[in-house]
C-alpha cells in the first residue's frame, strides 16, 4: 500500500474505460489484499476521500475541492459532457443536501461514468433523489454504469437506498477518508518516510518564507473576515450575493457552538487574512465546519496548510483528533488507539453480465479484506518509538527481529552492514539527515564499533540507539561470550554510553526501553544502548526491565 | 596528477550535482577545507575508513547524492564497506586519491601499489570502477558517474607531498554536524520542526 499503489489507483480511476475497470479489478484487489499495518488507526468520518483524490490528482494543484468539483462536473463540457439539465439538477441536489455543513461530494471521472459520494447529513429521501439523478444522468450519457465511492459500511441509510436502486458493494477497505487520532504530532510525523518528513518541513519553511502565517482566532470576532472570504470563494464559482446567507450561517454557528467549542484558523499574508477554517471541537474530535480561501491568494501550499498543518497543530495543542485529508499516505497511519472502518464502493451496471462481474469483485475483496490484528511485531514497536532507519549485523538471539526487519511489510528500512563499525557509520550518515537510527548488534560487536561510537557518533553528536543482545550476561554463557559480557556495563559506562535493558522477546519492555532510548539519544545527541538480555540468561534477574 | 587538482575537479562536480561530500580523515580533510569549504562537506576527523559508510547512510536515508572522498589508506582499511555500496546501489560516488603512502602520518608506504582497487570495487558490485590519470579523464569519469544511477568508483593516482600541508580544519565536530544539517535542511534540534 505504498504511494506507487495509491498513484496507480488514481491513474486507473482516471483513465481506465469502464469495461476495463470492472473486467480487470486490479486496482480494487491491490487495495485490499495486501496486509495492512497491524494497528491501523482509522475511523472514517465521511465521504470526502473521493473529493480529496480528485484534488490530489489535479495537476494544477489548486487544492480547492469545490473548484475541482465544479470544473469537472459542470464547467468543462469537453471533459464531462452532461446535459445542462442533468448538471443543474445534480448541482441543486448537492447544494441543497447538507444545511450547516460544507457539502462533501462527488467524484466523476471521464471514462468512468458517474461516481458520487453522499453528503454526510442527507436523509433517505434526499439520497434516493440523488441516486436516481445519477442513474438517469448515466443513462442519458449512454453508459449506464454508476459508482459511489467511499461509502461507509456503517451508513445503513445510504447502503439501503443503494441496494434498493440495484447497486452492489465492492470493498474498498484500504481506501478511506480517515479521522486520525494520535498522541503527539512528532510521533505521527515520525511514521512518515524520511523524504516525506523532509518535504513537509520544506513546505512549512516555504510557507513561512512566503509570509504565510497561521493562528487560532476567536470566531466571534472574525465573522466579517469569514464572510469576506466565503464571498470571494463563492464568486470564484460564479455565484454572487451569497454573503448575506454566509453571514447568517456563520453567526448561527457561532451562536450555537460559541464559548470555546469553535476554533478558527486564519491564514494570512502581509496582515490580510487569505484563508479560514472553522472547526468544531467535540470532546477530542475536531470537525471542519467551514473553509474558504481567497482565490487571489491561493498557492499550491494553501491546501496543505488548511487541511493538514493547521488541523494537525490544532489537534496537537488541544489533545484532540484531527480530520486528515491525505489519501496517499494511509499506510503510515499506524497510530495507537484507532480502528479501521470498512468502506465500500457501490456499483450499478446497466447489464446483468457486468453486474455479475462486480458482485464477484465484491466477494473477492471481502474475503481478502478480513484481517485479524496479531500481536505487535518488534519492528512496529521500534518504529513507534521513533526509529526510522535500521542497520546492524545479524545475531542468533535477535533472529526474530532480523526476520521481521527483512520481511515484507516491515515499516522500517533495514540496511545490512558488513561490520559493526560500518553499521555505526551508516547510522551516523542517516542521523546527519535527521534520522534517529537503530544499530542492532551482538554485544561482542561493540569492540569493533568503539572507534566509530566515540570519535564519530559521540563527538559529532549524532543520535542513535544501539540494540545489543547481551551475550555472556552475568557470566552464564560460553567463555568467549562471558569475556566481554561480564564487563559490558563498565565498558559502556567508560564510553559514556547510557543504557537500559530488557528481556529479548518482551515487546512491552522493548517498547518502553526504545522510547526512553530514543528520547535520550535525541536530547543528548549521541549513542544510547538498549541491552537485550537473552531469556535463557535472564533467570532470576529482577532488574532486567 | 596533483592532489589539489584532482580534488578541485571532484569538488566542482559534487557542487554541480548538489551532492554532499564526505571526506576521509587526515590531510584530505585539511586540503578540502582549504580548497572549497562549504557546509555540505562532512569532515570526518577520526573513525578512519568510515566515510563511505557515512555517505551511504546519508544517501540511503535521503535519496540524495553523496560523494565520498578518501585516500588509499582509508580505502584499504574500509574494503568491507564496498559490498554495502554495491548492494544498496544508491546515488553514490566513491573517489579514492591514491598516493601509495600514509602521507598524514609521515609517508609510510601503503599496500595500494600491490593491489588493484578498481578490480576489487568492480568485483564487489560497483556499476563502474576506473582509474583517471589526468584531469580530462577524471572530468569525464565524474560526468559519467553523475549520469549513471548506481554506485561508481573512481581511483585517481596523485603525487605525494606536492604541496605544504594545509592548516587544521578549525571546526568543532558539533559545528560540522550543525551546519551540515542546516545546509541540507534537516532537523537541528531534538524536537523536530513540525
Amino acid at each position: 500500500m505504498r504511494a506507487d499503489v495509491a498513484d496507480g489507483f488514481r491513474e486507473e480511476l482516471w483513465y481506465a474505460p469502464p469495461d476495463r475497470v470492472y473486467a480487470d479489478p486490479r486496482w480494487l484487489r491491490a487495495g485490499v489484499t495486501r496486509p495492512g499495518p497491524a494497528p491501523l488507526t482509522v475511523r472514517v468520518s465521511d465521504a470526502v476521500g473521493a473529493v480529496t483524490a480528485l484534488a490530489y490528482a489535479d495537476r494544477e494543484g489548486s487544492g480547492s475541492e469545490a473548484y475541482n468539483l465544479r470544473r469537472l462536473l459542470l464547467g468543462d463540457p469537453a471533459v464531462f459532457p452532461w446535459t445542462a439539465a442533468g448538471a443543474a439538477r445534480l448541482d441543486e441536489l448537492i447544494k441543497g443536501g447538507a444545511p450547516g455543513l460544507v457539502p462533501h461530494l462527488t467524484v466523476t471521472l471521464p471514462g468512468y461514468d458517474v461516481g458520487v459520494t453522499a453528503t454526510p447529513q442527507a436523509g433517505p429521501a434526499h439520497l434516493r433523489a440523488l441516486v436516481d439523478a445519477l442513474v438517469e444522468i448515466a443513462g442519458r450519457r449512454g453508459g449506464g454504469t454508476c459508482a459511489l465511492l467511499y461509502v461507509p459500511r456503517t451508513d445503513t441509510t445510504l447502503t439501503g437506498v443503494l441496494h434498493a436502486a440495484g447497486f452492489a458493494p465492492v470493498a474498498l477497505t484500504s481506501r478511506a477518508m480517515l479521522r486520525v487520532e494520535w498522541d503527539d504530532l512528532d510521533g505521527y510525523v515520525a511514521r512518515f518516510p524520511a523524504n516525506r518528513r523532509h518535504r513537509l518541513r520544506g513546505e512549512l519553511r516555504r510557507l513561512a518564507g512566503a509570509g504565510v502565517t497561521s493562528a487560532l482566532a476567536d470566531p466571534a470576532a472574525e465573522v466579517a473576515t469569514m464572510v469576506r472570504l466565503r464571498g470571494a470563494h463563492l464568486r470564484k464559482f460564479g455565484r454572487t450575493g451569497g454573503e448575506a446567507g454566509e453571514q447568517r450561517r456563520i453567526e448561527d454557528l457561532v451562536r450555537q457552538y460559541g464559548g470555546g467549542r469553535l476554533a478558527l484558523i486564519l491564514t494570512g499574508r502581509g496582515g490580510n487574512a487569505t484563508s479560514c477554517s472553522l472547526y468544531l471541537r467535540t470532546g477530542t474530535t475536531v470537525t471542519v465546519l467551514l473553509a474558504a480561501t481567497d482565490p487571489r491568494a491561493e498557492a499550491p501550499f494553501s491546501h496543505y496548510e488548511n487541511t493538514f498543518y493547521a488541523p494537525a497543530r490544532l489537534g496537537l495543542t488541544r489533545r484532540g483528533d484531527v480530520v486528515d485529508y491525505g489519501i496517499s499516505h494511509l499506510e503510515h497511519k499506524t497510530i495507537r488507539g484507532c480502528e479501521a472502518l470498512p468502506l465500500d464502493a457501490w456499483v450499478r451496471c446497466a447489464d446483468e453480465a457486468s453486474m455479475a462481474a462486480v458482485r464477484r469483485i465484491g466477494e473477492l475483496s471481502m474475503t481478502h479484506s478480513i484481517e485479524a490484528p496479531g500481536p505487535p511485531r518488534q519492528v512496529d514497536v521500534i518504529a513507534r518509538a521513533g526509529i526510522d532507519f535500521v542497520t546492524g549485523v545479524p545475531d542468533s538471539e535477535l533472529a526474530a527481529l532480523f526476520g521481521e526487519l527483512v520481511a515484507a511489510g516491515s515499516p522500517l528500512r533495514y540496511v545490512a552492514a558488513t561490520r559493526e563499525d560500518n553499521a555505526v557509520a551508516l547510522a551516523a550518515g542517516a542521523a546527519l539527515a535527521g534520522a534517529t537510527p537503530l544499530v542492532v548488534l551482538k554485544s561482542m560487536g561493540l569492540g569493533n564499533a568503539i572507534d566509530a561510537l566515540t570519535s564519530l557518533a559521540a563527538v559529532y553528536e549524532l543520535p542513535m540507539v544501539l540494540y545489543l543482545s547481551w551475550a555472556g550476561h552475568a557470566g552464564r554463557d560460553v567463555p568467549h561470550h562471558n569475556a566481554l559480557g561480564e564487563v559490558l556495563e563498565p565498558v559502556l559506562a567508560a564510553l559514556r554510553i547510557p543504557y537500559t535493558r530488557q528481556v529479548i522477546g518482551r515487546t512491552d519492555e522493548l517498547a518502553e526501553a526504545m522510547r526512553r532510548a530514543v528520547t535520550t539519544a535525541r536530547s543528548r545527541g549521541g549513542p544510547v544502548a538498549v541491552l537485550g538480555v537473552p531469556a535463557a540468561l535472564a533467570g532470576g534477574d529482577a532488574d532486567a526491565a | 596528477m596533483r592532489r589539489d587538482d584532482a580534488l578541485r575537479a571532484v569538488l566542482a562536480e559534487a557542487r554541480r550535482a548538489g551532492a554532499a561530500v564526505f571526506a576521509g580523515n587526515g590531510l584530505l580533510c585539511r586540503a578540502i577545507h582549504a580548497l572549497a569549504d562549504r557546509p555540505g562537506v562532512f569532515y570526518m576527523y577520526g573513525s578512519m575508513s568510515l566515510s563511505p559508510s557515512i555517505a551511504l547512510g546519508y544517501t540511503l536515508h535521503t535519496g540524495r547524492t553523496a560523494v565520498a572522498v578518501e585516500g588509499d589508506g582509508n580505502a584499504l582499511m574500509g574494503l568491507s564497506a564496498l559490498p554495502l555500496a554495491a548492494a544498496a546501489s544508491p546515488a553514490f560516488l566513491h573517489v579514492v586519491l591514491d598516493n601509495g603512502v600514509y602521507e598524514s602520518t609521515g609517508g609510510q608506504p601503503s599496500a595500494s601499489a600491490r593491489v588493484d582497487l578498481c578490480r576489487i570495487a568492480a568485483a564487489a558490485g560497483y556499476r563502474s570502477a576506473a582509474t583517471a590519470t589526468d584531469r580530462e579523464a577524471l572530468t569525464r569519469l565524474l560526468r559519467e558517474a553523475r549520469a549513471r544511477h548506481g554506485p561508481s568508483y573512481v581511483r585517481v593516482p596523485v603525487a605525494v607531498g606536492d604541496a605544504p600541508p594545509p592548516p587544521r580544519v578549525p571546526l568543532h565536530p558539533r559545528e560540522i554536524t550543525r551546519r551540515f544539517r542546516a545546509a541540507a535542511g534537516y532537523r537541528t534540534d531534538d524536537g523536530g520542526e513540525l
